[in-house]
């Protein structure tokens, strides 16, 4: 399968990205990178309560990996943090619809890594908040 | 023998990856590692097949047979590189480990005091570098950095004048894996040893693709991979000078390096036995001892004069697509046989990746020389290696792959 992955979706999203940039009021923003490419990226993360309100990513990298962000973005914006966290290489896969071969998995899946480390720890923080508040409740009984 | 040029038209016979690859598959990433010629898996073979057993340690007749293999694999490579003994070769598991350890032992040999320098270039592979900055880090030295010259080579007047009374180490690559650039190296290693410092070269890109004589370099330590040379994976080389290898005290024991031991100290069996603890990689030895006679064979004078031609084709091909900006150094004299390029605003990983797909395989990306390629202002660059084996019809392959990658995206 001759230039599979550079077929026109993955291209388009290289050229034409919907989601790149920086949010200014971002609730988070975070960097991921590729030791052995090279490749870094920044995404800033907007959420509200355990929604995914708004997210944006900048950087460097080959178009498989860029793509990914923006395809990834697309995707999960208005998800729940729970969800996002919860996403996997197969997901990542199956979002681009093309086959990757192990030498260029890590720049498809840069932007998965980056985002569900950063959902991970929201849902941590959210479930931190619960837990106090089930504390203060507990203590005021 | 010294073959002519037009031998090398039918090297690709004398290795077995060819006939199972792709006609036509163009291997351009010797540079990151070289095919294995079947002279080199013959002779492992005949360790495995015919005298598989442990070396030094015992007296039936086949292991003696071993040991004389792999001693005879140390002298072929002390013969190679012009030591003036093979009890100057330490075999290692590659030019990493020979870097790793050598570092080690020198911190405990050498006269260091905080403020002592350590001159080393931009142009280094991290396997030299990251030990070289570890060192400096734990040793309180200043880590003084060689700048690039305008032709993607050393700058060697600037690296000249950082070398100086307080310089303990010169840490320097023979020939930069990204630009192919060639070090002139005797020069700077003169002036460390009057400043009373000592050199240690990174040949892993030199070595097996052109003349070398570490004699006549006077380099106190080198080192370099095998499976850059034609040899097998997982066996290096670390070159020292007799009298420096007999003070250092080795960075790793075990099993084979101890005249005698009892219960609270051991007393260190002579150079270069001490520095290989535990059963060393034989059969990889013994390949790697083979490629060095097979490239002997070729004429090393003829193997570089191949390269070197590769490279001015390549250099000259590339520079007139459009849209390709080459990042190595162009004077052939000058470069190992390295071509680096960037595609117009293409990533260099898309640029190898439909590369690949057009059965072209090159190394995209900071080739474990990040300072480096950070220094050239690129993201990364395609690199194409040649060795022996390669033909004036694999540039031709590469470049039309180039100028297929650059329209997919341009």
């Amino acid at each position: 399968m001759e230039n599979d992955i550079y077929r026109d979706r993955i291209l388009e999203h290289h050229r034409f990205p919907r989601h790149k940039g920086r949010l200014n009021r971002a609730s988070v923003s975070a960097e991921g990178g590729n030791a052995s490419c090279g490749d870094k990226i920044m995404l800033t993360v907007k959420w509200e309560g355990k929604k995914l309100a708004n997210a944006r990513f900048q950087g460097e990298g080959c178009a498989l990996a860029l793509a990914a962000c923006d395809i990834l973005l697309e995707h999960v914006i208005g998800m729940s943090a729970h969800k996002i966290a919860a996403f996997n290489p197969g997901d990542m896969y199956d979002l681009l619809g093309v086959s990757v071969n192990p030498g260029r998995s890590a720049c498809a899946l840069l932007c998965l890594k980056t985002l569900t480390r950063v959902a991970a720890e929201h849902v941590a923080s959210i479930e931190e908040i619960r837990e106090e508040h089930n504390s203060e409740v507990s203590e005021e009984e | 023998m010294t073959m002519t040029l037009t031998d090398f038209a039918h090297i690709k016979n004398d290795f077995p990856i060819f006939g199972n690859l792709p006609e036509g598959f163009a291997y351009c990433d010797s540079v990151a590692t070289s095919q294995t010629p079947q002279c080199v898996l013959d002779a492992m073979e005949k360790y495995y097949t015919t005298m598989r057993a442990n070396i030094h340690r015992a007296s039936y007749p086949m292991a003696d047979t071993a040991t004389s293999a792999y001693e005879g694999a140390r002298a072929d490579i002390a013969r190679f590189i012009g030591a003036a003994s093979p009890e100057e070769i330490v075999f290692t598991a590659g030019a990493t480990m020979s870097s790793n350890m050598l570092y080690l032992m020198l911190q405990e040999y050498l006269p260091l005091r905080p403020g002592d320098d350590i001159v080393t270039s931009v142009l280094e592979h991290h396997s030299h570098l990251l030990p070289v900055q570890l060192f400096a880090e734990r040793e309180g030295l200043n880590l003084l950095y060689a700048p690039l010259g305008a032709d993607h080579g050393l700058d060697h007047e600037a690296t000249s004048k950082l070398i100086g009374s307080r310089t303990r180490i010169l840490a320097l690559t023979l020939a930069s894996n990204v630009t192919g650039a060639i070090v002139d190296a005797r020069p700077l290693i003169d002036k460390v040893h009057t400043s009373g410092g000592i050199a240690v070269l990174d040949a892993s890109a030199y070595v097996g693709h052109a003349p070398f004589d570490v004699s006549a370099l006077d380099a106190d330590v080198i080192f370099f991979s095998g499976h850059k040379m034609l040899g097998p994976t997982g066996i290096g080389v670390l070159y020292g000078k007799k009298k420096l290898l007999e003070r250092l005290r080795p960075a790793f024991v075990g099993g084979g390096m101890s005249e005698e031991t009892n219960m609270t100290h051991m007393r260190c069996t002579d150079s270069p036995y001490r520095f290989e603890a535990g059963t060393p990689p034989i059969a990889e030895a013994i390949g790697l001892g083979r490629a060095a006679r097979y490239l002997d064979e070729l004429g090393m004078g003829a193997v570089r004069a191949h390269v070197r031609a590769l490279v001015m084709y390549a250099t000259e091909t590339l520079t007139a697509l459009s849209g390709v900006t080459v990042h190595s150094m162009r004077d052939a004299d000058k470069n190992i046989g390295i071509v680096s390029c960037t595609v117009d605003t293409v990533h260099p990983h898309d640029v190898a990746h439909i590369l690949g797909e057009r059965g072209v395989a090159v190394r995209a990306g900071h080739h474990c020389a990040e300072p480096l390629v950070k220094t050239l202002g690129v993201p990364g660059t395609v690199r194409a290696g040649f060795h022996v084996y390669n033909t004036h019809a694999d540039v031709d392959a590469l470049a039309a792959a180039i100028a297929v990658a650059r329209e997919t995206f341009v």
